[in-house]
């Protein structure tokens, strides 16, 4: 299969703290993976790198074959964490700038998708509430054509009924032969999309592989998998 | 890909910078105004007090305008914003180069909305013969350029070490903030003290320009040197934003940490 993301012997510190240590992973087409881990494991820190966002200390990450530049943000779409938005705007000034910026946007999937939430393409975006903010970046990100979306965290701090439509907005619209990444702490949650998970913890890779298979050899779900591999570490 | 920058860079900046132009004009226009009625007392104190309005307001332009470009260049590189403004499908170099273009486009509008305002409100004949007879020179177009000029890249100059500050205190892990703020009031000073110096060596070649750094009672320059002075301080300025800009976008373009 394809490789579309490639991380080769990533490294990361913040002063003398190591949040990536070696970190080497692929990412394939056509597939939704789960990257999970605790709070602070290094999942936001592998996602900066990935987007540019941090410089990396030492490794290489390459999209199709070629390092990350406007290439590769070209056809990445990424949720942060954060509301990025310019808070000034209207939600038709963002749709008109992600029109502007990227080619791939799909302005009547994300008017559609608008229409679902109750929301009017004349409001300001410092008029909604951070959860309707954090609705209309989802719908920014999912509205685009990309090769790979990367979501970090986007079920975080939601109750469970977002959650469900959160997920069905993004089974419902990402580009099909497109890559999903969701990170997340809240595994039960994303479990029954996932093709492949990998497990990150203190800055390192602890497992990787297809969920299916995961769960036939532990004889469990991925969740109860992460619980005991933490767990288990913990207590001993 | 730049063009599209500059304009939401344009656009973010002027947006509230707009309404302070407003103001300058109006004021500007009422101390004309009232100068005509200065013979009545009320006129007078009206005249009076919009006249430190309007230089109240010039100077709350260029102040604003070089916060607005300060604060947008953070915001929208290192805060939460800079989350889209990395993920778009630009170099660092293009997001850097907009966000300059778009500082020294906004800085070209504030110093003409001040200076075409300070024409407005304060020229007259009586100034026309003060300046021309401070620098006692018949050729007055290029006294008034070369302060014009001067003053223009003396503001870019403010601009670009708060940008400079920015950048080489946000490669820090903490207090980016506090850091950015030291760097910039450092390197304004030392700066400043390396044109002075310039200007001290140029002394030597010219009797009336180490006048001005001696306890000397008759140190007014002529126009020779007056012109000199101006040729100097315009170069060095030049020189010395340029290195800035051009030093602050090698260290943005190698790669940024958000926050």
């Amino acid at each position: 299969m394809a490789t579309l993301l490639e991380c080769k012997h990533l490294c990361k510190s913040f002063d003398r703290r190591v949040v990536l240590d070696d970190v080497s992973l692929k990412i394939d087409k056509g597939k939704i993976i789960g990257l999970l881990g605790k709070n602070g494991a290094g999942k936001s820190t592998l996602i900066k790198l990935v987007n540019d966002l941090l410089t990396i200390d030492s490794g290489q990450i390459l999209f199709k074959g070629k390092p990350i530049g406007v290439n590769s943000k070209a056809h990445i779409s990424y949720l942060p964490e954060r509301t990025y938005l310019d808070k000034t705007m209207t939600i038709a000034q963002a749709f008109k700038m992600f029109t502007d910026f990227y080619t791939d946007f799909d302005i009547d999937r994300a008017r559609t998708l608008l229409e679902d939430l109750d929301l009017t393409e004349d409001m300001k975006i410092s008029k909604m509430s951070k959860g309707m903010q954090e609705k209309l970046q989802l719908i920014l990100v999912m509205s685009r054509d990309a090769d790979l979306y990367i979501l970090d965290e986007p079920l975080g701090g939601v109750d469970p009924a977002t959650r469900d439509h959160i997920l069905d907005t993004i089974l419902s619209n990402f580009k099909e032969g497109s890559s999903v990444i969701i990170s997340t702490h809240l595994i039960s949650d994303v479990e029954r999309i996932l093709d492949d998970v990998i497990f990150i913890d203190k800055g390192q890779i602890v497992l990787t592989g297809a969920a299916d298979k995961l769960r036939a050899k532990h004889k469990a779900s991925i969740n109860d998998i992460f619980r005991s591999m933490f767990y288990a570490k913990k207590t001993h | 890909m730049l063009r599209k920058l500059i304009k939401y860079d344009l656009l973010w900046t002027n947006r509230v910078l707009i309404v302070y132009y407003a103001i300058t004009v109006v004021l500007s226009v009422l101390t004309r105004i009232t100068s005509n009625f200065t013979d009545s007392a009320i006129g007078d104190i009206l005249h009076g007090i919009l006249l430190g309005c309007t230089i109240g307001a010039f100077v709350n332009t260029l102040i604003n305008a070089a916060i607005r470009i300060w604060v947008r260049f953070r915001q929208n590189c290192y805060k939460d914003e800079a989350y889209l403004t990395h993920t778009l499908p630009a170099t660092k170099a293009q997001l850097y180069d907009s966000k300059i273009y778009s500082a020294l486009i906004t800085t070209l509008i504030a110093l003409a909305v001040v200076i075409i305002c300070f024409f407005i409100a304060f020229w007259n004949d009586d100034m026309y013969q003060y300046f021309h007879n401070l620098v006692q020179i018949e050729d007055m177009a290029f006294v008034l350029i070369g302060m014009i000029v001067t003053a223009v890249l003396e503001v870019i100059y403010i601009i670009a070490v708060g940008i400079f500050g920015i950048v080489l205190g946000h490669r820090a892990n903490n207090n980016r903030m506090v850091i950015s703020i030291l760097i910039g009031v450092v390197l304004y000073f030392s700066l400043q003290t390396v044109l002075l110096v310039v200007v001290f060596i140029a002394g030597f070649f010219d009797d009336s320009i180490m006048a001005m750094f001696k306890n000397n009672p008759d140190n007014s320059i002529g126009f020779d040197s007056y012109r000199t002075l101006i040729i100097i301080t315009d170069i060095s300025y030049l020189v010395l934003n340029t290195g800035l800009f051009l030093g602050a976008k090698k260290l943005f373009a190698s790669g940024v940490n958000v926050d």
